[in-house]
């Protein structure tokens, strides 16, 4: 008999990591949050689970097409009588098509139902389960694979967290990984995985992370760049003695259910050699509202960046099978990136878009339905000294990844983003803008010299504070506040319409979120109210024109600086962008020789 | 493990209180799947059935109780028999979108009626906690239930509040709320503020009976009436001199004619005494209810405008049994005082050289607030029901506000300059002759006039109520309707109290052009609310009728030349007077002010024998 190894095991909702049953299930009748406390479903005679969902139906093509498995099948365990029927999804002209490929009754208290699907061709497999008798429940279920002719390859993980001061998530996402994989011997993926945590902040201590193969570094002032890259130094150093083959680069501040890496892992074990160097993405969904995909990978576009698979509703069938189709990616962002050991070190960005340059590195990318990770939007995290880095790294990346990318262009995206902070009365942000310009153009060295913690301080310093929102001077106005992310309809005109905004704003104040508002938005107010409503936190930037003409002379003086340097600047990078991600490079510039590391 | 503290209790309607569920809870199913059994108060629920609890009553506020409190875990303890799903949940609102994450949930089975209790996991950020059950079972039962926080009772604050409630002719009213503190506090053993409690009245009709109050816990004084600012500066001066002997921490400014939810005061309660020390002289304020419809907050706090030269409400009037607005209030968006329908001040900032100014009506607690309120906190489930403002008019407000407020402006107000003053006037003033009020407008007049006059002219008016007398002879009277000659349009008058018609930029033009129809021929009659006659709808009318629904009663208000030309004589008057008078007043005013607030000039005023 051939072995089954049981690849991708049935999740329930569970409190405190994802309770969005349509995540898991679709059920029309009693309310399934009665059978999150316990795992499993309960139907009554009639009621009909559907499991075509996120994450348990069985992403069938991509298996397929990216490992040696044959045959796929289907375990479930409970007990009553229920009647069985297995679908496979394809997607056929925009429409979702579904071919029953089985049905038929089974009695779970009997024995475990166990069926090899026959071959057919189809994006996704799933099943729905009708109860035929009285109580039904399902405990449990998996789909499986077996190959008699191959044997599934040994695969050690690796996750790289690097973090700062967020010591809650961190000690939160480390026991839901104790509890499910490092701790518990049942678990196919025990003994298999490590955790290699950086601690920028060192604020985490040995008691924090003592759990078994968690591995804690501590360093100060390298940035998330020089984190992630502490933490693959040590990978690396230990891989032969651990056996480790691949490592997941994973945020800080996410939420995921373990299962998620245990699918890496199955996943891993049975990929063709061909594509070993690709990455195995994980989506990012919307922690607040967990069944909103944010993205499923991403596209560069020399710094135009293009969500792939934005806004997807995750509990619609129609976007569950769209996910699965193959769009070009050019990154996957680090909440959750699992590579091959040999996929190289990252570039010393310091923070943001290191994983963008790591990314463009690399052969390409593979997305399954159910990996994937919850993280908060981004509009929580805004700080105005991210407008430094985002845009001299930029300029860096582009340097050596996008060759077509050239000075023409890097004064154009300097001019749109700094006009658009001035429209938006940001005259600090525009500064810090202005700032990575300077930076870039003073060349390689001086950025690598550049980067501390003390330098990032400064920067968050030149940004703008925030103050409680108890503190307005006006009473938050929540219709103007709503209105001012909506655009108008009508995009004619809109430069005009924004001009005659600014030289004659309506109100006092405007009400703006505090992430990246609208210019016409903000232009409605003489003052504008930056308000993030999730931190009730809030800051005023007040419209002055002459500012926004001196600002506008500085622009120009820094148009004339990038054409000046930018071809000098970025052929150093692209000359010296192998050195600086190897091993060595990095073992000097974090201080591990002279510390013996 | 040591006996956890209160935080909240669950609430259910009460009939005769409030019985608009949704403030207390959101049933998934409608009944026989959910019965909710009023008399004895508790649910009964069916298999399939469930409930959630977030709503304005039944949350619990996360950041401001981490932000004020000595908070520690949290706990829901709940009564209850039959099998449940308890889920515990966290909401938050994101980019203007609720967000609600089930943070625990548990299977219980309670064979006989007894309590559980689950903790909340730690949670970050803020929004609200709340919970859902889901029965498992027919004829399962919700009794009650409460949030406990571990926080040590040594860290407790020690709380005594004193209810300060100021009484003319609305003894009705008193006899009603006291018999809700009466069973819902005072009778009851389970309730915590039992025991911490004190009501002070001070009867301006002196027309309570004192048999019909909690015995030993209210102190009625009745006096004459010295309005508003008289009555409760008698009760706070009352309450501040029994401090140490009662053990008082906190006065509670209550109006007379509110309906109390008894969850208000107990929550106030067990808020305070969880309080940390920096925010022990943060004032409670309380958010205002309209009694007609129960689920619409009137306000929740405000703010004091110079610009607008009033007092500005904040969450206004927003639907209560709607979760987005329980989450909306959470926001805490700048307004810094609150008014005495529920209003509590701790004792420790307030003094007996520190009372009320003597305005008589209105104003009084917006001019105590400015002068003490250094903090404010609201909080959900901590508010009052009133009678709509709008059927609460009276010609006599006109001028007690434009006084009160041009008094309470000079005062505190040191940017206030001449010009405000004068757009204060004129924002008021105007409004009321394009509404054809003219008797308002010269009442209007009148309070800037006596304004300008100075404190002393204040302190001859005794007693004060010969003056409202006077100013209420000088107003419209309202009349039943059958002795009106014109007929109500109601279907005009509700469209006037949701003020929904747009109106296009050319009408508008054409209202200024003509002075809002002074300057053409006026046709017709509109039916308009008693509290305010919006000059878009009295354009180009003959006649007004402004209509009180609640009393069926009315005046009518008409076009008059002459009465127009009579009242812009006298307004020039007043602004040379504003022009020549307002410094000299307003150091009057400032000069005065110590020797008007203290506790000699009230016991002096209100003739108080020792």
């Amino acid at each position: 008999m051939t072995q089954t190894y049981p690849v991708q095991p049935l999740l329930w909702p569970c409190a405190g990591i994802c309770t969005e049953t349509g995540l898991y299930y679709h059920k029309d009748q009693l309310f399934s949050v009665q059978d999150i406390p316990t795992g499993g479903i309960t139907l009554e005679t009639g009621e009909i689970a559907d499991f075509t969902s996120w994450f348990n139906a069985f992403p069938m093509a991509k298996w397929r097409k990216y490992t040696f498995v044959e045959e796929i099948g289907l375990r479930l365990r409970g007990n009553g009588e229920i009647l069985l029927r297995i679908l496979i999804w394809d997607y056929s002209n925009g429409n979702a098509v579904a071919h029953t490929v089985l049905e038929k009754n089974y009695n779970l208290s009997v024995d475990d139902v166990e069926i090899i699907l026959p071959h057919m061709d189809g994006i996704l497999c799933g099943f729905c389960i009708q109860a035929r008798k009285d109580l039904v429940h399902i405990t449990g279920g998996e789909w499986f694979v077996n190959k008699s002719s191959f044997k599934p390859v040994p695969v050690g993980l690796a996750l790289n967290i690097c973090t700062r001061k967020r010591e809650k998530f961190v000690k939160r996402n480390l026991q839901i990984l104790a509890d499910a994989v490092l701790d518990n011997p049942k678990s196919q993926l025990h003994g298999f995985l490590r955790v290699y945590i950086t601690d920028n902040a060192q604020t985490l201590t040995k008691a924090d992370v003592a759990f078994e193969n968690v591995v804690l570094n501590g360093q100060n002032g390298f940035g998330s760049a020089g984190g992630f890259a502490r933490g693959q130094l040590a990978i690396l150093k230990d891989a032969e003695q651990y056996g480790l083959t691949h490592l997941i680069y994973m945020d800080d501040d996410i939420l995921f259910d373990p299962s998620v890496v245990e699918r890496t892992w199955w996943f891993l074990r049975f990929m063709q050699p061909k594509w070993h160097d690709y990455v195995v993405g994980g989506a990012l969904l919307n922690l607040h509202n967990p069944a909103i995909q944010h993205e499923s990978g991403a596209k560069w576009q020399a710094g135009c960046i293009a969500s792939v698979k934005h806004a997807l509703d995750l509990r619609d069938i129609h976007c569950v099978l769209l996910n699965e189709i193959e769009e070009k990616v050019e990154y996957q962002g680090w909440w959750y990136s699992c590579v091959p050991l040999s996929a190289g070190l990252p570039l010393p960005l310091y923070f943001h878009r290191d994983d963008v340059e790591h990314g463009l590195r690399q052969p390409g990318f593979i997305y399954l339905n159910g990996i994937g990770v919850w993280h908060e939007e981004f509009d929580h995290k805004y700080s105005a000294a991210m407008e430094y880095y985002d845009f001299r790294n930029m300029l860096i990346v582009n340097s050596v990844r996008c060759l077509q990318y050239g000075v023409k262009q890097a004064k154009k995206d300097l001019t749109k983003l700094v006009i658009n902070r001035l429209l938006c009365y940001r005259y600090r942000e525009a500064e810090l803008v202005l700032q990575a310009v300077d930076d870039f153009c003073r060349g390689m060295d001086y950025v690598l010299s550049l980067d501390s913690a003390a330098h990032d301080d400064t920067l968050i310093q030149q940004g703008y504070k925030t103050q409680p929102l108890g503190e307005l001077p006006v009473e938050l106005d929540m219709a103007e506040y709503n209105q001012s992310q909506v655009l108008p309809p009508r995009q004619r005109f809109r430069i005009i319409k924004i001009a005659v905004a600014l030289l004659h704003s309506k109100t006092e104040y405007a009400f703006v979120p505090m992430y990246r508002p609208l210019r016409i938005a903000c232009a409605k107010g003489r003052k504008v109210l930056n308000i993030d409503l999730y931190n009730e936190r809030f800051f005023v930037t007040e419209k002055n024109i002459q500012q926004i003409i001196s600002w506008a002379f500085a622009l120009k003086k820094r148009q004339a600086a990038l054409g000046r340097y930018y071809r000098a600047v970025s052929e150093q990078w692209r000359q010296n962008a192998d050195k600086l991600t190897t091993v060595d490079f990095w073992s000097n510039h974090l201080g591990l020789h002279s510390l013996g590391g | 493990m040591s006996r956890m503290l209160k935080l909240q209790n669950i609430t259910f309607p009460k009939p005769g209180i409030c019985f608009e569920q949704a403030l207390y809870c959101r049933p998934l199913k409608e009944f026989p799947d959910v019965e909710f059994h009023a008399e004895a108060q508790y649910f009964s629920i069916r298999r399939g059935g469930g409930i959630y609890f977030d709503t304005y009553f039944n949350a619990i506020s996360l950041s401001k109780w981490k932000r004020y409190t000595n908070l520690g875990k949290i706990y829901l303890e709940l009564d209850l028999c039959g099998s449940f799903v308890v889920t515990l949940l966290h909401t938050i609102l994101s980019n203007g979108n609720i967000s609600e994450q089930c943070v625990f949930a548990k299977r219980v089975e309670q064979a006989t009626r007894g309590r559980i209790c689950l903790p909340y996991p730690e949670t970050d950020g803020n929004g609200i906690l709340s919970f859902r059950i889901d029965a498992l079972e027919d004829d399962s039962s919700l009794y009650g239930g409460c949030y406990l926080t571990d926080t040590a009772e040594e860290q407790a604050n020690s709380v005594f509040l004193a209810l300060n409630i100021c009484n003319y002719a609305r003894d009705a009213y008193i006899y009603r709320n006291m018999d809700i503190v009466q069973r819902y506090i005072l009778d009851d053993a389970n309730s915590d503020l039992r025991g911490h409690l004190q009501i002070f009245i001070a009867d301006n009709s002196a027309s309570l009976d004192i048999e019909r109050l909690p015995v030993g816990i209210a102190h009625v004084f009745p006096q004459g009436d010295f309005g508003g600012a008289g009555g409760f500066a008698r009760g706070l001066l009352e309450l501040l001199r029994r401090k140490q002997a009662l053990g008082l921490t906190h006065a509670v400014m209550m109006d007379d004619d509110i309906l109390l939810e008894p969850e208000t005061l107990e929550r106030l309660y067990l808020f305070l005494r969880l309080v940390k020390s920096e925010y022990a002289g943060s004032f409670v304020g309380g958010g205002l209810f309209r009694l007609d419809r129960q689920n619409i907050q009137v306000c929740q706090g405000g703010e004091w405008s110079v610009s607008g030269g009033t007092y500005e409400f904040h969450k206004l009037n927003h639907d209560m049994s709607l979760l987005y607005n329980v989450l909306l209030n959470e926001i805490e968006d700048g307004a810094k005082i609150g008014a005495w329908w529920f209003h509590c001040i701790p004792l420790s900032q307030i003094s007996l050289q520190n009372l009320p100014y003597p305005f008589f009506f209105h104003m009084d607690d917006v001019e105590y607030d400015l002068r003490n309120c250094k903090h404010i906190i609201h909080l959900n489930g901590v508010s009052v029901w009133h009678e709509p403002f709008e059927n609460k008019p009276g010609s006599h407000l006109a001028y007690y506000n434009t006084r009160n407020v041009l008094i309470t402006h000079m005062i505190h107000e040191k940017r206030l300059t001449r010009l405000n003053a004068w757009h204060f006037l004129n924002g008021q003033f105007i409004h009321r002759l394009l509404g054809y009020r003219y008797k308002e407008a010269n009442l209007i007049l009148r309070g800037i006039e006596d304004a300008l006059r100075g404190p002393q002219w204040l302190l001859t008016q005794t007693p004060p109520d010969q003056l409202l007398e006077e100013i209420l002879s000088q107003g419209y009277r309202k009349f039943p309707l059958d002795q009106l000659p014109l007929n109500v349009d109601y279907r005009a008058y509700v469209d006037e109290l949701n003020a929904w018609r747009p109106e296009s930029a050319k009408h508008r033009i054409l209202r200024l052009l003509t002075a809002n129809g002074y300057l053409t021929k006026a046709l017709g009659v509109v039916t308009v609310l008693m509290i305010d006659a919006r000059p878009v709808s009295t354009f180009r009318k003959k006649q007004v009728l402004n209509y009180d629904p609640l009393t069926d009663r009315g005046f009518i208000t008409e076009k008059s030349y002459k009465e127009l030309f009579r009242t812009l004589r006298r307004y020039r008057r007043v602004c040379s007077l504003l022009n020549k008078r307002f410094d000299t007043a307003r150091q009057e005013y400032i000069k005065s002010f110590p020797s008007m607030t203290n506790e000699q000039f009230w016991s002096a005023y209100l003739d108080i024998k020792e």
